[in-house]
């Protein structure tokens, strides 16, 4: 398991090594000063405790990802969905929906998941 | 490090009035726009940075220097203005530096600068060492844009940095809550808090032993957050308001509080801070008007210093007792400065000189290099201080006692003695200054008459005790004894606690004491009748340890029937004593006079009575032959009216 919890911080940390991985810790390092201004110790600070949350894993120096970008981020909408809507999706989407109307797109797109996830069913 | 210490403690205790004038303006301004708070709040820091100040009429502060060292015996004392503070806190202090001081000379002035200097090092310390903990804490930070950082694991926004300052925000904020906390931090930046806030903290770093510098850094570091509540929601609509409060109670609603670090703003009373915005109104024209002169009032009250009417009262040591009192001239009575030479109780007698307005007027000898710094009120001298080679080396004040009638008794070319009585007025005194020694007994005194005579004195006739035979009773003083009996009190005090001893006119060293004179005297006693002439006169004692005697020092002449017996005595003192080289002869009889024989009275001598002091000016007509007085156990205990003349041989 894994939390699900991300300060701003960590979430854009995060999405850099996503972006990158697999990658040398020293490599993450310099990418993380050019981009961010951080010390090295910085960067393994915030790695170290990424990696505590069991989001990513640093062996033999190169780090990678044990959750995945999508794995993460739908984890932490299904949660948002169980807190805020009572798991209930349709819910959500109808909240979500209500604001502004879907495009034929996001449509098509919802429908291809409903489908897929009927077939595994 | 005692003399540092010391300094800041007066500065601080000068401060000290002008912050509680501060917390007492911002109680009753509250409705005033909280720049103005920071306007007092400087004043203040301007009064700790900076020692010098104006002095004013107008100053309210009791006393500019109101713990000073004596600079002969490093008594420290307290003059707050407050005459019931000072009393005990002095004596505490004496009686514990009594208690230190015999532990061979350990200052305290000097402990309490040790502990001074560690509490500064430990306020310093804290500040490092919070600041590097910050640091470390925001190193995985994000920058958002400009100055402005995201940082995970803060709770709470603040400004981290003195010269080039970020903004870090926790993460997890909302766009609008964001927006506010922004321009509240940006508001800080506007004023340079990041300047302010750190200086108030140096300086609370060096005076951190006045708890009234605390009070006034807390206040600081509240009015810093209200008044930049006040510039964000300035103009800011009711929404607005509601909204930017909103973001106040979030912020800090989170337990885990920023670690109070003095670099950081996020924990200042909270609720006070939302109440202030939600009741924020532009303050009325008329209360800035009022609260601006308000502060002028209290700046000129108590950023200036009283006028320096009081000096402060130094020991001297007992070698300088004679130069000084040498300087002395005719101009001032002599009752009031032998008066006030007992000044040692500061705290009992010295005059007020607050209320007075006093006129100073400098005259300086250059032959001498000495200056008199006379202070008046109106005509009456008041207070003198005596500057010599650049140095203050005595200073009193004076009670401007009217001098006293003097009887006059003196020997007319024709033989016959007449007296009269010379009123106070009527005379000035004068001293010879190079020849005579302090304390000054009657015989010093040379008597200036200052309006003609009906007995046909001369109109300043120099009465001379010893040179021309008139001899000088005054009422009250110049009695040998008198002036011991006068300064009773001092005296006393002497005995009990040295360490108030304004004037200790101490004996020479023991080998001074002519002891060998003394033995052949009382070797020969029953042989020689003595004539006493009226020398010098000193009474004084000495501190051996715990031994207190008394010690007379006088001209003796002794009286011989015959010439070669007073020669043979001559030549046997000569070596020991300064004697006159010439034998004096007067009606059959031979005198020998040997100068300033000191010796010491016996211990157990009525210190008050007849016996050990004795009138030797005296208003009677003859010269009396005084008979030297011993004891039972032989010793010389003074002079002796009522003794018969003995026989000579």
């Amino acid at each position: 398991m894994f939390e699900i919890e991300l300060g701003d911080v960590q979430a854009k940390f995060a999405d850099i090594v996503w972006e990158n991985e697999p990658v040398f810790s020293g490599e993450l390092v310099k990418i993380c000063a050019e981009r961010l201004q951080w010390k090295k110790s910085t960067t393994y600070t915030v790695l170290k405790k990424l990696c505590e949350k069991g989001i990513f894993k640093n062996i033999n120096g190169v780090v990678s990802s044990v959750v995945s970008k999508n794995e993460f981020f739908s984890a932490k909408s299904r949660k948002f969905v169980e807190d805020e809507f009572h798991g209930s999706l349709p819910a959500f989407i109808s909240a979500f929906a209500s604001d502004r109307a879907l495009s034929s797109e996001e449509i098509s797109e919802i429908q291809k998941m409903i489908d897929s996830y009927r077939q595994e069913g | 490090m005692g003399d540092i210490f010391l300094s800041l403690l007066n500065i601080s205790i000068t401060a000290g009035w002008l912050i509680l004038a501060v917390i007492l303006l911002r109680f009753l301004f509250k409705k005033a726009p909280k720049t103005l708070n920071f306007i007092l709040w400087a004043l203040v820091a301007l009064r700790l940075i900076f020692p010098f100040s104006i002095e004013s009429a107008l100053s309210l502060i009791p006393s500019a220097e109101p713990v000073h060292e004596s600079s002969y015996s490093a008594d420290i004392s307290l003059d707050s203005g407050i005459s019931a503070v000072d009393a005990p806190v002095n004596s505490l202090i004496n009686s514990g530096y009594n208690a230190v001081q015999t532990e061979k000379g350990i200052d305290i002035a000097e402990i309490c600068g040790i502990i001074w200097a560690v509490g500064l090092a430990a306020m310093l310390t804290y500040f490092a060492v919070s600041y590097l903990r910050v640091k470390k804490q925001t190193a995985a930070k994000i920058n958002l844009r400009d100055n402005i950082f995201v940082c995970d694991d803060v709770n709470s926004p603040f400004i981290l940095g003195v010269f080039r300052p970020k903004i870090i925000l926790p993460s997890g904020l909302s766009d609008e809550q964001a927006e506010y906390v922004i321009r509240h931090e940006k508001a800080h930046l506007k004023h340079r808090d990041n300047l302010w806030k750190p200086l108030g903290y140096a300086l609370l770093a060096v005076y951190w032993f006045n708890p009234l510098v605390w009070a006034a850094y807390l206040l600081l570091c509240r009015d810093i957050e209200l008044a930049c509540d006040e510039r964000v929601i300035k103009n800011m609509d009711k929404d607005s308001v509601a909204g930017y409060s909103q973001a106040l109670l979030d912020c800090v609603s989170n337990k885990r509080t920023v670690l109070a670090c003095p670099v950081a703003f996020g924990e200042v009373a909270t609720k006070e801070r939302v109440k202030n915005v939600l009741n924020y109104k532009k303050p009325a024209f008329w209360i800035i008007i009022i609260a601006v002169i308000a502060s002028i009032i209290a700046a000129v009250c108590f950023m200036t210093n009283p006028i320096k009417t009081k000096l402060t009262f130094i020991d001297t040591p007992d070698k300088d007792c004679e130069k000084i009192l040498s300087y002395f001239d005719a101009e001032n009575a002599t009752e009031e400065i032998l008066n006030d030479l007992k000044k040692i109780d500061l705290y009992y007698e010295r005059p007020d000189f607050d209320s007075l307005n006093l006129t100073v007027k400098t005259e300086t000898d250059e032959s001498s290099s000495t200056q008199k710094i006379k202070y008046y009120d109106g005509d009456k001298l008041v207070y003198v201080v005596y500057k010599g080679y650049g140095e203050t080396m005595f200073d009193y004040c004076t009670e401007t006692a009217s001098k006293k009638d003097v009887t006059v008794s003196y020997v007319e070319n024709d033989g016959k003695r007449y007296s009269v009585t010379v009123k106070g007025d009527d005379y000035s005194v004068s001293y010879d200054r190079l020849n005579k020694k302090a304390p000054f007994g009657a015989d010093d005194i040379s008597l200036l008459f200052t309006k003609e005579r009906k007995n046909d004195l001369d109109e300043s006739l120099n009465i001379n005790v010893f040179d021309k035979k008139y001899y000088v009773a005054c009422a009250n003083y110049y009695k040998n004894g008198d002036y011991i009996n006068y300064n009773a009190y001092t005296y006393n005090n002497k005995i009990i606690d040295s360490a108030h001893t304004f004037i200790r006119c101490r004996a020479e060293d023991e080998k001074n004491l002519n002891l060998d004179i003394i033995d052949d005297i009382n070797e020969n006693k029953d042989k020689l009748s003595i004539q006493t002439v009226f020398g010098r006169h000193q009474y004084s004692y000495t501190d051996n340890g715990l031994k207190k005697d008394w010690y007379i020092t006088a001209d003796l002449r002794i009286q011989f029937a015959d010439k070669e017996k007073a020669k043979a005595f001559k030549e046997s003192m000569v070596k020991k004593a300064e004697v006159n080289d010439y034998i004096e002869e007067n009606n059959g009889r031979f005198f020998v006079t040997v100068k300033s024989v000191t010796f010491p009275v016996a211990e157990n001598a009525d210190f008050y009575g007849k016996d050990v002091y004795e009138q030797i000016i005296e208003e009677i007509d003859d010269p009396t032959y005084r008979a030297l007085a011993f004891n039972a156990e032989n010793q010389l205990t003074g002079f002796d009216t009522g003794a018969e003349v003995p026989d000579f041989y």
